[in-house]
């Protein structure tokens, strides 16, 4: 019972420290009330559909999830115009086992444009970048690379990170 | 960690390479981090798509290609063939600052001379063929009257243009004309003994060769003595930068005794021991080591006189000769302090 109370007060302090990040983050990129609203429809998909994640490594990731496919469908939204009188397909959670398409067209896209900016790296960040998509972990990195410690691994692939996120004009996605 | 080191984490959390411990680390902090918690966010999206197989696929595939190049790779053979011609632009500028700079040429030519001046006979010192050893200082007379003959050069220069440009001779014969046609009384006594063998011990082989062959016409330098200063008129004008001794050929003449010589004939420098054509007109360039007077003389006419200047070369008018066979020249070098120098130059014509 006791770690599971302590569970469950974790899981409460790491909602709520949640809730102000989502909704700070949220804030830059919509009106306060809208990042409000964000911030409360995301707890409630944790709550609703994934009440056994408990640790923040769990919760984390997936809310970052919840929390950029919101703000996709927000920004869709507001982009149709004269659409706003009709029933959004957000209300209407009709079950379709494909991938969103307009996902779909982002992902592509945003491929394209990783392909062309990893074409610029130079050497030593593009065997870092094959690695880390072959799965290596950066200790293993180190290995093969032959780095003396684990931070030089890191100070590389954070050099070559920025290289990269400079290479596709400062954002992962592109700018609308 | 510190928050440094955790930010570093953000390539690994979008490729999920990270190890459970960096995970937690990286997240428990983006959960206190508003900046973290942001930098997180906008790696979703390219977590979106490293997650992907089909997109990881094509990534890959791509890393495997040969990296692009920039614009300027493909111009690389112009820029090498540039950078070349910089480099050897370089090396030129540098060698022609390092070199030595061109050796001035004095050139001395025969004037006329008005013919009441030639009857002053003027006696020096004894001298000997290398200053070896302290020696009483030569007169200073004979030197002022040649500096004195120097100062005058230029108008009798303009004399000598005027007389051929009104005669239809050569400067070679105009030259000619001027040698003292009278012979002038030379009562010199003999040179004292030569004491050229503790000089000659350490000279390189050639030069030791020209060393030998001037002591061995020393015997009769004492003709230099009587040499008629009035007689020699000559005169000098320096010629800067026209004419430039090859290096090798100065650095000879730095090692050589204080006097050197070289024939020539036209404007190119000949061997001393060239066999000439009879009739042949040459003249002398002749390097000082020192500042001083040089005077060419044959036996007692003075064929050219004039003011040298340390290392710098002076050439003589041209000296010509009408029959084939051996003839001997002296040149007389009469420095500030010392006594002066003779050096026999011998010369052969061929027939």
């Amino acid at each position: 019972m006791i770690p599971l109370d302590g569970n469950r007060v974790d899981r409460e302090h790491i909602l709520s420290r949640l809730r102000e990040r989502i909704v700070a983050f949220a804030a830059s990129h919509l009106s306060r009330d809208a990042a409000e609203d964000l911030a409360q429809e995301v707890l409630l998909v944790l709550h609703e559909k994934y009440p056994q994640l408990e640790r923040v490594e769990d919760l984390l990731p997936l809310s970052f999830q919840i929390v950029r496919f919101k703000i996709l469908s927000t920004r869709r939204k507001a982009a149709r115009h004269g659409e706003y009188s009709q029933v959004s397909v957000d209300d209407l959670p009709l079950p379709d086992p494909a991938a969103d398409p307009a996902i779909l067209a982002e992902r592509r896209e945003m491929r394209e444009r990783l392909v062309t900016a990893m074409s610029g790296l130079g050497e030593r960040c593009r065997e870092l970048m094959r690695l880390k998509l072959q799965g290596k972990t950066f200790p293993e990195i180190q290995k093969i690379m032959g780095a003396g410690t684990i931070n030089t691994v890191y100070t590389w692939d954070h050099r070559c990170r920025k290289n990269l996120l400079d290479a596709m004009g400062g954002d992962w996605e592109a700018k609308r | 960690m510190n928050r440094e080191d955790i930010r570093k984490l953000l390539g690994g959390y979008a490729a999920g390479t990270l190890t459970a411990a960096e995970q937690e680390a990286l997240l428990a902090a983006a959960l206190e981090d508003q900046e973290l918690f942001d930098a997180l966010m906008k790696e979703e999206a390219l977590r979106d798509v490293l997650q992907d197989p089909a997109s990881k696929a094509e990534l890959l595939a791509a890393l495997d290609q040969a990296p692009a190049r920039p614009a300027w790779w493909n111009w690389r053979p112009l820029i090498g063939a540039v950078a070349m011609a910089g480099l050897a632009l370089g090396t030129v500028a540098v060698w022609r600052a390092t070199r030595e700079k061109p050796v001035s040429v004095l050139v001395a030519d025969s004037v006329k001379q008005p013919a009441a001046a030639s009857t002053e006979v003027v006696t020096a010192p004894p001298v000997r063929d290398v200053a070896i050893g302290p020696a009483p200082p030569a007169k200073p007379v004979a030197r002022a009257k040649t500096r004195a003959q120097v100062q005058v050069a230029p108008e009798s220069r303009r004399e000598l243009d005027t007389a051929a440009s009104n005669a239809p001779v050569s400067k070679d014969q105009a030259a000619d004309k001027i040698m003292p046609a009278a012979p002038v009384p030379a009562a010199a006594p003999p040179p004292p003994p030569v004491q050229q063998a503790q000089n000659q011990v350490n000279l390189p082989a050639p030069m030791a060769q020209q060393q030998l062959s001037q002591s061995a016409s020393s015997a009769s330098v004492a003709a230099a003595e009587a040499m008629n200063r009035n007689a020699a008129v000559n005169s000098f004008r320096v010629t800067s930068g026209v004419k430039e001794i090859s290096p090798a050929l100065f650095a000879a003449k730095k090692a050589g005794p204080p006097l050197q010589w070289a024939i020539l004939r036209g404007d190119r420098e000949s061997p001393p021991d060239t066999v000439l054509d009879a009739g042949e007109a040459i003249r002398l360039r002749i390097v000082s080591l020192g500042p001083g007077v040089v005077t060419v003389s044959e036996g007692d006419k003075v064929l050219a006189s004039g003011s040298v200047e340390s290392l710098r070369p002076f050439d003589t008018p041209p000296i010509p000769f009408t029959v084939s066979g051996p003839r001997v020249l002296r040149v007389t070098l009469t420095m500030d302090k010392g006594e002066p120098i003779v050096v026999p130059i011998p010369l052969m014509y061929g027939k």
